[in-house]
């Protein structure tokens, strides 16, 4: 499903270069609940913004559904990411202006094809599927941090992607709403999408089918 | 709450940002556009000073013309449809003062010849303007405004009635509407012939301007060929000098050529003959530089503030094309938002400026053009304001915009 081969990721500044990444040869397969773990710095975010295209290695590359991705030009990463990718951040993401209804709009938003009734129609079955069909015209400042976390899951599987990519999902949470969304992404995983999280709870990391370790930038068996 | 004190902060800074080049574009065509009682003006030149000068010792003067220029030059050029002469209207000379219970009132006198009358479209409320024939015949004649009638004549009509002068008596051919203060060649309280003037005439030079009304607008140079041609012919005869220059230029320029000595003489040391273009010209983009930087950066600022939804738009399929153009958009909008209340801020200073009377009769009335260019100017200030900062943002790596946001 994802397949990292011989990547690297250099950071380069005036003073110093920095390799967050170094040799990463890596499968994950459908279906599959990950876990990326690791110190801080150890290019947990790194690997998993290369993984979603959000960030493109320095060296080697990338294939994903069996495409190679890492030569493709903006706008077609773009369109790739918002039919196969869905993201969810620590610090949610959310876009404050917006209703929940708008936000978990945002990727139909770049797809060609959907008429406004189909979007409604989504939209208040993914919110349906999170528990927030009650607070859809609620702004993310009006909700809770477990509250806003669901908006963001609703969000990231709005588009049906097969791969969701969940960056310390609950990092910002307290550990009753920690388990509630990783509940809610164990579901997801039942129903076949292929997650990969990257987070700092091992409690968490050990309910997923394997654990991918990380250190200074390297693999760890 | 904090956007949206940023937001009203935003759209306060644009709107007062708008206000400003909205008033002055309602100035601006005020003053210098074709209407009212200048309606002809936009085909007519017109000469304000005669410079003449003894080539050898470079002695140089410059004045308005006499009414002998004007008689045995101007009148005879067969190109213009009609030549007026006739003083400049200064509100400190060419006074003359009137007493009403007790209160001094002064009145200024413009001093014209019978064409005049066929120049200007001044509203008669009662008789009518005079010829050249009357002022041969008889030349104790004049024109009142309605201020005017109302000191003399405690606003009744007036015409065959008689009015005193510096202690002549005239008699009141008619009286118009009182004419707008801006309005440089119709502006008057009271018009009398020119013969009345008590300024001295020197050979060319005297107290008169001249204008020159064409068919139409495309005769404009051939009455500038027409009137050089006079010029060089010009006989200098009895004078010190042996050169002579004017050249009248468009209305549109009628305050510049106000200062015409000054322009001309700069222009003959710039060799640029349109100096007065020039000068305004810049001054007008000076002026409008600083509300163009400010809303750049009031737009530039908004736009920045957006940085964090960046890096969602993209994560979830948004192009730098896609997010370059929803900034555009919304920088056009939030800028047509602030042109309207700019719009509603500039009637309201125009009607209290009309109200209190600080320009004397005028009566600025913002038209279409005042409202296209306004328009026209706030969307140009728009999509410059918008284009680079909506670019930048846009073109931001995810990674760079994901990261900035969460601090």
């Amino acid at each position: 499903m994802i397949e990292l081969s011989n990547v690297e990721k250099v950071y380069q500044t005036k003073e110093i270069e920095t390799l967050a990444l170094n040799q990463i040869n890596l499968k994950i397969e459908k279906g599959e609940f990950a876990s990326i773990m690791g110190p801080s710095g150890c290019g947990k975010s790194t690997l998993l913004n290369v993984m979603g295209l959000l960030d493109m290695p320095s060296t080697g590359s990338v294939r994903i559904q069996g495409e190679k991705v890492t030569n493709r030009k903006e706008t077609k990463l773009a369109e790739f990411r918002n039919q196969n990718l869905g993201f969810i951040f620590q610090s949610f993401h959310l876009v404050n202006d917006l209703t929940v209804y708008d936000n978990v709009e945002m990727p139909l938003l770049y797809r060609k094809g959907i008429s406004s009734k189909e979007r409604k129609e989504r939209i208040m079955s993914v919110l349906e599927k999170v528990g927030l069909s009650a607070r859809v015209h609620h702004y993310p400042s009006q909700l809770s941090g477990g509250q806003k976390q669901r908006v963001a899951i609703a969000r990231a599987i709005i588009g049906s992607p097969e791969i969701i990519l969940a960056d310390e999902p609950t990092g910002n949470l307290d550990s009753r709403m920690g388990h509630e969304i990783m509940d809610l992404l164990m579901e997801l995983n039942k129903e076949g999408t292929t997650i990969v999280m990257v987070t700092h709870d091992e409690a968490l990391a050990q309910k997923t089918n394997r654990i991918i370790r990380l250190f200074d930038g390297s693999l760890v068996n | 709450m904090r956007r949206k004190l940023y937001a009203f902060v935003t759209l306060f800074g644009i709107s007062l940002t708008l206000t400003l080049l909205f008033a002055t574009t309602v100035f601006v065509d005020h003053i210098f556009a074709s209407k009212g009682t200048e309606s002809k003006f936009d085909r007519a030149i017109f000469a304000h000073t005669l410079r003449m000068t003894k080539r050898k010792t470079e002695d140089q003067s410059n004045n308005p013309f006499s009414y002998r220029f004007v008689r045995d030059y101007a009148y005879k050029m067969k190109t213009p449809e009609l030549v007026a002469a006739y003083s400049g209207a200064n509100l400190t000379n060419d006074l003359v003062y009137a007493y009403r219970n007790g209160k001094r009132e002064p009145l200024t006198m413009r001093f014209t010849d019978g064409n005049y009358w066929q120049l200007v479209d001044l509203e008669f409320l009662e008789g009518r303007g005079y010829t050249l024939d009357e002022i041969e015949k008889d030349d104790k004649i004049v024109i009142l405004d309605r201020k005017s009638r109302e000191i003399y004549f405690n606003g009744e009509p007036c015409v065959g009635k008689t009015v005193q002068l510096k202690g002549v008596p005239f008699r009141v051919m008619g009286v118009v509407e009182n004419v707008d203060a801006i309005r440089f060649s119709a502006y008057s309280n009271i018009w009398l012939p020119f013969t009345h003037t008590k300024h001295q005439e020197w050979g060319y030079f005297g107290h008169l301007q001249i204008a020159f009304l064409a068919h139409q607008q495309s005769d404009i140079s051939k009455i500038q060929e027409e009137f050089a041609d006079k010029l060089a012919k010009l006989d200098f005869s009895g004078t010190h000098f042996d050169s002579a220059y004017a050249k009248p230029k468009p209305a549109t320029m009628d305050v510049w050529e106000k200062h015409d000595i000054y322009a001309d003489s700069l222009g003959q040391f710039m060799e640029i003959e349109d100096v007065p273009y020039l000068l305004f010209g810049t001054v007008i983009l000076m002026y409008l530089f600083l509300p163009g930087l400010n809303l750049i950066s009031l737009n530039s600022t908004r736009i920045m503030e957006r940085f964090p939804e960046i890096g969602a738009r993209k994560s979830f399929g948004a192009t730098t094309k896609h997010l370059a153009i929803q900034f555009m958009i919304e920088n056009i909008m939030i800028t047509l938002l602030g042109a309207l209340i700019a719009g509603a801020a500039t009637f309201i200073i125009i009607y209290l400026i009309n109200d209190s009377g600080i320009f004397f009769n005028s009566q600025i009335a913002p038209g279409s053009r005042s409202f296209i260019v306004g328009i026209g100017s706030a969307l140009i200030l728009a999509i410059l304001s918008g284009v680079t900062p909506s670019l930048k943002l846009a073109k931001t790596p995810i990674v760079k915009t994901l990261k900035n946001s969460t601090k």
